[in-house]
């Protein structure tokens, strides 16, 4: 009953702010903002959000109010070590000072939000419908850009922030690109980062995608990720949540051509009380493709993951290869996952397999490793690590693979007693 | 598709190599099973009364059960009146000799390829043949007996080792553990009987060969292995039979004792007639296999080529009492035509630190359906057990179909069961890909399917896996395209 | 090498070719491009002889002899290879056990002795290094769980390992990004002699800066409706094939 009264406030607080900003006017986010009120907020009856309570998860501290414009953030130091091409939102608000491109190829523009609704996820409806602005990144084809573009969340504030950061981003023809999204913000901000993102892969084109989440630990997450691949280009996206109270992934990807190679690896670490839940869509809609997804999961305290991974092959995708595979560590008695393949297979000459597995640490391997005079600590460390970083292999650039281990590993040390 | 049902219909033409019969004159039993049949049978091996007991019991038994039906198989009801329980091809009582021995029936082996004259045997293979009912002839008996192992027929063991079989028949199949089993323990006629002393590794393989010849009749044999502690031995087992409308009946048993240490390693390549292309005819091979590691670090290995038959329904099993003790079955199975196999295995975990590990690869082609169904069960007590499993299937075209049922219980948490599946399938595709480089229709079906089949037939002894191999290619000739 | 003539070819009574002919010699590149379904693949496809596709009319004859009438192992050990657009996964079938089956066929074909297992690895080390591919890769079973730039460079490699005269490459750019676009191109190229003959069947006007062709013709509705040099595919690429289309109805 308790829960009943919340969902409602929550629901009315976001259609007062939703009037009060004046945001109906505008046809696209009306829109969204009805087909959302007409599905309301997700609950444990919904399918898609069966163990994933994001509305419990926010109705302690959650204000609608429009999220103040970009200060300067104290902290926007920068986390890898190369140079990088920046788009930088700070409190779900594009700031063009902040955003840095160091290739001239590079275009950004900004537009108002359109019409064409991306998902009818409730969460990127809603993204619709309260996001400050399109940005768009335009990659031209047949240019290799060299250094990475890094798409960064700052969250700077004490109060709660409810961020819509939306971007779109085209990769023209034959041209490669790399995209790192993480998020910088101070360990005990409360918001709720609610992400769309929308990635258009051209022909011939390499797109490596890789998303590090390891933001605030009061950090309620919902990233709606969607990648739309053409003719022989080739994906690989990794996922690696390190952190954050309650973080929901939505990754989708259109394999809308021929020749296409997709590749969707990620890592949860889950801890404390949080939850971590991987939900990713792969849709072969054309023959002689292939996907191969790897997702691992350690949990250790009270947290809790879940993974579910679609596979749609559709009646043309004939000679399809999809793969995927989910691996848990369970640490301790407190922690679960909720684990769910999803094959759905309409095309008879495909070859696609599936696995999860759950398990304990190899008792076998540690008491071996101890034998040998490792401390116990230790052991499990580099057992977990072991395990965690075949993930890795979805990173195709290696000094970005090698400072990701590193978060791994930093990450997992003080997880493991 | 057109270019398919050509290629199928070529294929199906071919003649299935061993279907001839012999003109072998016989002792037979009348048509029918009764308690008299079973007397009949035992009188006619001058059995000793308890196991004539023994048999009754079985009889008795199985006039309680039904036929089972959870195969995936279809087939008309057996008629189990309209079967020959005993054929015997007419020959001295026991020959002592191979002198002594119908000439006609050493050319139906020497047709088969199996030669009984010893000294033409070039590799150390000891075979004990079986024709319908009855074991004909054993070979290099001396020189095994030198090593204290019995090598003999069930009836030869039954006469001259009667307290091992006592001990041991029925110990690991008891007789009324399935409708098939039970069948079998009423009214098996012969079979082959080993038995290897402890520390004692046999020399050479033996190997079992039972042809089908007279009409209308079943095959009923039993095989029973006793490995002693710490001996090992490889056993391989053959059959054939001629070619005929009716469906013929094979119920066989075989039990595998393993104690403490001991290893036994069973292959069998079984290419009994299949019926011919339309489904007509063809055995039904149900048969019961299993082995029991009784002792600590026992090793029980199955590994089976099936070609033949019109209906397999069969699962050689492992029962891993022992502690450390391992089970592990390899298997290809083929169908063809109107084929249809129901086979698996059973790993029973009881012992603990136990380890299973099963490789099964079916082949279907033609209208045929192949299914794989195996069993892995950890006891409570089997801690720290282990079982891989890996099914996978070929299709070959589109008319046939391959299914998968595993079972897996698993009753403690500290043990750890893997299972992998694949289903593949070949066509007109992959045929011309291989022409495309030069390779001919032929070599590429049996580069494909002896590709596919490598993991189990590198099981197989060196020998038997030649012979394997050609009889996959002879099999799946020209049944993709 | 290769001399078609008037070649008319169909697929379940749907006619796909309709008067091809082309003349290629020994050391030339010709460039075949095209919109999708003009009957390009089709063309490579008959040319290997795949039996779906009938040939109704016309002649082909290769080293002067009817390519027609032979089966399409005939044509392999005759040396005409093709790069599949989407070449086939075989399990179970190492890629070196198939090339091994492959080349001793061939070579029996052409009265060579068989090559034993030492002369072969020695051979295949020598032609692994042209298009960067790893051995592991090669005992895998034949493209099984490659990626699309494996199995191109896997096409490649069997093309050095058994030294056809003819190359049909069909769609070699498909399923390659543009990294891997550029290794096979370079393996094509290091295949290239003044003895053989490659033909590039292509929509994709950027693999021929890669592969640079001495001929490009114009596929259209089953004809070649255009021929030229290089410059021609360049014209392609900035007009696209609309233009060639307008141009024919104008000309109709």
């Amino acid at each position: 009953m308790e829960a009943a009264t919340d969902k409602k406030n929550l629901l009315s607080l976001l259609a007062e702010a939703f009037d009060q900003r004046g945001l109906d006017h505008h046809a696209g986010r009306r829109k969204a903002m009805e087909l959302f009120s007409a599905k309301g907020l997700p609950t444990a009856k919904s399918e898609e959000y069966r163990f994933t309570p994001i509305v419990r998860a926010l109705e302690s501290n959650f204000t609608a109010i429009a999220p103040t414009k970009s200060t300067t953030p104290q902290f926007l130091e920068h986390l890898w070590s190369m140079p990088c091409n920046l788009v930088v939102f700070i409190n779900g608000v594009y700031s063009a000072t902040h955003s840095i491109l160091l290739d001239p190829h590079i275009k950004i523009t900004r537009a108002e939000i359109g019409t064409t609704l991306l998902s009818e996820d409730p969460f990127a409806l809603l993204n619709h419908a309260f996001a400050e602005t399109e940005v768009t990144i335009e990659v031209p084809p047949h240019h290799t850009i060299e250094q990475p573009l890094a798409v960064v969340y700052c969250f700077d504030q004490p109060s709660f922030i409810f961020a819509n950061p939306r971007w779109t981003c085209r990769i023209g023809a034959g041209s490669k690109l790399s995209v790192l999204e993480y998020t910088l913000a101070e360990s005990s901000s409360p918001y709720f980062n609610n992400k769309q993102s929308f990635i258009e892969v051209g022909e011939h084109t390499i797109l490596e995608l890789t998303t590090l989440q390891q933001g605030s630990k009061d950090e309620v997450l919902v990233n709606n990720s969607l990648v739309n691949m053409a003719s022989s280009s080739r994906a690989y996206c990794y996922t690696g949540t390190l952190e954050g109270k309650l973080v929901r992934n939505n990754l989708t990807l259109l394999i809308d051509g021929e020749g296409i190679d997709a590749h969707l690896h990620g890592l949860y670490l889950v801890g404390g009380s949080s939850l971590v839940d991987n939900h990713t869509v792969v849709d072969h809609r054309k023959p002689n493709s292939q996907s191969n997804e790897l997702y691992k999961g350690v949990m250790d305290g009270n947290g809790k993951a879940v993974f579910n991974g679609k596979i749609f092959v559709r009646p043309d995708a004939q000679k399809t290869n999809a793969f995927q595979s989910n691996r848990n560590i369970l640490l301790s008695e407190a922690s679960n996952i909720h684990t769910k393949p999803q094959l759905e297979i309409w095309a008879d000459d495909v070859k696609c397999s599936h696995g999860c597995t759950t398990g304990q640490l190899d008792e076998e391997a540690l008491f071996y490793l101890r034998s040998r005079g490792l401390a116990k600590d230790t052991a499990k460390g580099m057992l977990l690590n072991a395990f965690a970083s075949e993930t890795l292999e979805g990173i195709p650039n290696e000094s970005i693979r090698a400072q990701v281990n590193q978060l791994i590993q930093n990450k997992l040390h003080p997880t493991i007693e | 598709m057109a270019k398919d049902d050509h290629i199928i219909q070529e294929f199906t033409s071919r003649e299935y190599e061993h279907g001839w019969v012999s003109d072998l004159e016989a002792d037979a039993a009348p048509k029918g099973l009764s308690e008299d049949i079973v007397r009949f049978i035992s009188r006619r091996k001058s059995e000793p009364e308890w196991l004539l007991e023994w048999r009754l019991k079985a009889y008795r038994h199985w006039t309680t059960m039904v036929e089972p039906k959870w195969p995936n198989v279809t087939y008309p009801a057996i008629n189990y009146q309209d079967i020959i329980y005993y054929s015997a091809p007419k020959q001295k009582a026991s020959p002592t000799s191979l002198d002594e021995i119908d000439p006609e029936l050493l050319k139906t082996f020497e047709k088969l390829g199996i030669s009984l004259t010893e000294q033409k045997r070039l590799s150390g293979i000891a075979v004990d043949a079986v024709l319908d009912s009855v074991s004909v002839a054993t070979t290099f008996k001396e020189k095994l007996g030198e090593l204290g192992i019995i090598f003999c027929s069930f009836s030869e063991a039954v006469r001259e080792h009667p307290d091992l079989i006592k001990k041991y028949l029925g110990s690991v199949v008891p007789a009324t553990d399935n409708y098939f089993a039970a069948l079998n323990s009423a009214v098996f006629s012969d079979g082959s009987f080993c038995y290897i002393p402890a520390g004692v590794r046999c020399p050479m393989e033996l190997s079992t060969y039972f042809r089908i010849n007279a009409a209308k009749t079943g095959q009923f044999e039993r095989t029973l292995i006793v490995a002693d502690e710490g001996s090992y031995v490889s056993y391989l087992e053959g059959c054939t039979a001629p070619m005929r409308d009716e469906n013929q009946l094979h119920a066989a048993v075989v039990e595998i004792y393993a104690m403490k240490n001991a290893e036994v390693k069973y292959s069998t390549v079984q290419n009994w007639y299949p019926g011919n292309k339309d489904g007509v005819g063809g055995i039904y091979n149900f048969v019961t296999k299993r082995g029991l590691c009784a002792g600590d670090h026992a090793k029980i290995s199955w590994t089976q080529v099936e070609t033949g038959s019109a209906i397999t329904w069969k699962y050689p099993s492992c029962v891993l009492k022992g502690d450390y003790s391992v089970g592990e079955f390899y298997s290809v199975a083929v169908t063809n035509n109107y084929q249809q196999a129901d086979t698996g295995t059973k790993m029973i975990h009881l012992g603990k630190n136990t380890k299973s590990r099963i490789v099964s690869k079916g082949i279907s082609a033609g209208k045929s359906q192949n299914s794989y169904r195996g069993q892995v069960h950890v006891h409570k007590r089997a801690v720290q057990s282990r079982n891989f499993s890996q099914c996978d299937s070929l299709l070959l075209g589109d008319q046939c179909g391959a299914h998968t049922f595993p079972y897996i219980d698993v009753e403690n948490s500290s043990s750890r069961v893997e299972h992998e599946a694949t289903t593949s399938k070949i066509g007109e595709d992959q045929i011309f890909y291989c022409q495309q480089r030069g390779i001919d229709e032929e070599s590429a079906v049996a580069l494909i399917v002896n590709g596919y089949a490598k993991e189990v037939l590198n099981q197989l002894p060196m020998e038997f896996a030649v012979e394997a191999q050609k009889l996959l290619a002879l099999t799946l000739e020209g049944s993709v395209g | 090498m290769l001399k078609i003539q008037n070649l008319h070819a169909q697929i379940e009574e749907k006619p796909i070719l309709n008067g091809i002919s082309l003349t290629v010699n020994a050391g030339e590149v010709h460039a075949i491009m095209g919109p999708n379904g003009s009957g390009k693949s089709t063309l490579a496809a008959t040319l290997a002889g795949r039996e779906e596709y009938t040939v109704t009319q016309g002649s082909v004859e290769y080293m002067g002899k009817n390519l027609l009438e032979m089966t399409p192992e005939e044509r392999a050990r005759e040396g005409v290879f093709l790069a599949f657009q989407y070449p086939v996964e075989i399990p179970g079938v190492s890629t070196i056990n198939f090339m091994k089956t492959a080349l001793n066929q061939i070579r029996v074909h052409r009265g060579e002795a068989p090559l034993d297992a030492v002369a072969f690895l020695k051979l295949m080390k020598e032609k692994m290094k042209l298009v960067e591919i790893d051995q592991s890769l090669l005992n895998r079973s034949l493209n099984e769980g490659f990626s699309g730039g494996e199995k191109k460079r896997n096409e490649i490699f069997q093309m050095a390992m058994l030294e056809p005269r003819l190359s049909i490459l069909d769609e070699t750019d498909s399923g390659l990004d543009i990294d891997a676009l550029r290794i096979v191109a370079h393996g094509v190229n290091a295949l290239r002699s003044k003895n053989n003959a490659t033909i590039v069947v292509t929509h994709y006007q950027r693999l021929l800066d890669y592969i640079v062709p001495d001929f490009v013709h114009v596929l259209y509705k089953g004809r070649i409706v255009k021929s030229g040099t290089r410059e021609l595919a360049l014209e392609l690429e900035e007009k696209g094939y609309d233009w060639i289309k307008a141009d024919l109805a104008t000309a109709r």
